[in-house]
């Protein structure tokens, strides 16, 4: 299995299929769906950032 | 999967993927890429490409705990942190992947431009993969110096390059030049990988999502 090769050259086309989770790329918070519960445990939900559901 | 015909036997698919050691969805999305590329049927045929993303380039060289890091810098309330990191651990669980939610965190840099020396060596991926298991597992000593030595040797990079990287600023430009380029493609999410130079997918999606853009990929580059 090759390691590096060349980068797509022109955008690609974006796949929408809803992610599942992803790190945000210019705060580098990591979200969940809303849809996970996770924020149902949380006594300081109100003071975080957004969690957000693509 | 679409039967492969004697036409295809010398066309293969190349999988570009952006990550950062210390990204949750990363990991988690790695692992069900490779686990998607195992059971296309087309593992031969495919090359998968690691490229670097630094999600946190500010982040301090001490290691803390990930809650601990999460809190401070990056303003995630304890209670949301925790239940964010419970989630991350159940889903991991779930594909027989530790998870400690105590991890170390640090700056990634070092790592990530070791990444790319051992894409150097054809063993980016795998080097990539063997440090988050390590992060992931809990290892507190991930970052130090002697655990990358160790983890680059047994995928047969020379430990007197990893110092050499370690000791300089060796790939620093590399490691910023592959952040800019996922921006420029339209990265919106961590992992990001694209497929045949085409398909892209922003963020971690499921094992059969990723089977899916495989073999999408894998018509269109026999189209």
């Amino acid at each position: 299995m090759a390691d590096r090769t060349a980068a797509t050259d022109p955008p690609p086309h974006l796949i929408a299929a809803e992610a599942e989770g992803y790190c945000d790329p210019d705060t580098g918070i990591c979200v969940l769906p809303a849809s996970t519960g996770a924020d149902e445990t949380d006594p300081d939900a109100q003071a975080a950032p957004a969690t957000t559901e693509r | 999967m679409t039967a492969r015909t004697a036409t295809e036997s010398s066309t293969r698919l190349t999988v570009d993927v952006w990550a950062d050691v210390l990204c949750p969805w990363c990991y988690l999305g790695e692992h069900r890429l490779q686990a998607a590329i195992e059971r296309s049927g087309l593992a031969d045929r495919i090359d998968v490409s690691v490229h670097t993303f630094e999600l946190a380039p500010h982040a301090g060289a001490e290691v803390v705990p990930a809650l601990e890091y999460l809190a401070a810098e990056k303003g995630v309330s304890a209670g949301r942190a925790r239940a964010m990191e419970r989630h991350m651990a159940d889903l991991a669980a779930a594909e027989g992947l530790p998870y400690a939610i105590d991890r170390p965190v640090a700056n990634s840099n070092d790592m990530l431009r070791l990444v790319h020396l051992g894409a150097e060596h054809g063993r980016g991926w795998a080097y990539l993969r063997a440090m988050q298991a390590a992060v992931f597992s809990g290892d507190h000593r991930s970052f130090e110096p002697a655990t990358l030595i160790r983890l680059g040797g047994e995928l047969g990079i020379p430990a007197d390059r990893i110092r050499d990287v370690l000791e300089s600023d060796r790939y620093a430009a590399a490691v910023r030049a592959d952040r800019a380029r996922a921006l420029e493609l339209g990265a919106r999410g961590v992992p990001f990988t694209v497929l045949g130079g085409r398909l892209g997918i922003p963020g971690a999606v499921g094992t059969a999502e990723y089977a899916a853009a495989i073999e999408q990929a894998w018509e269109q580059v026999n189209g």
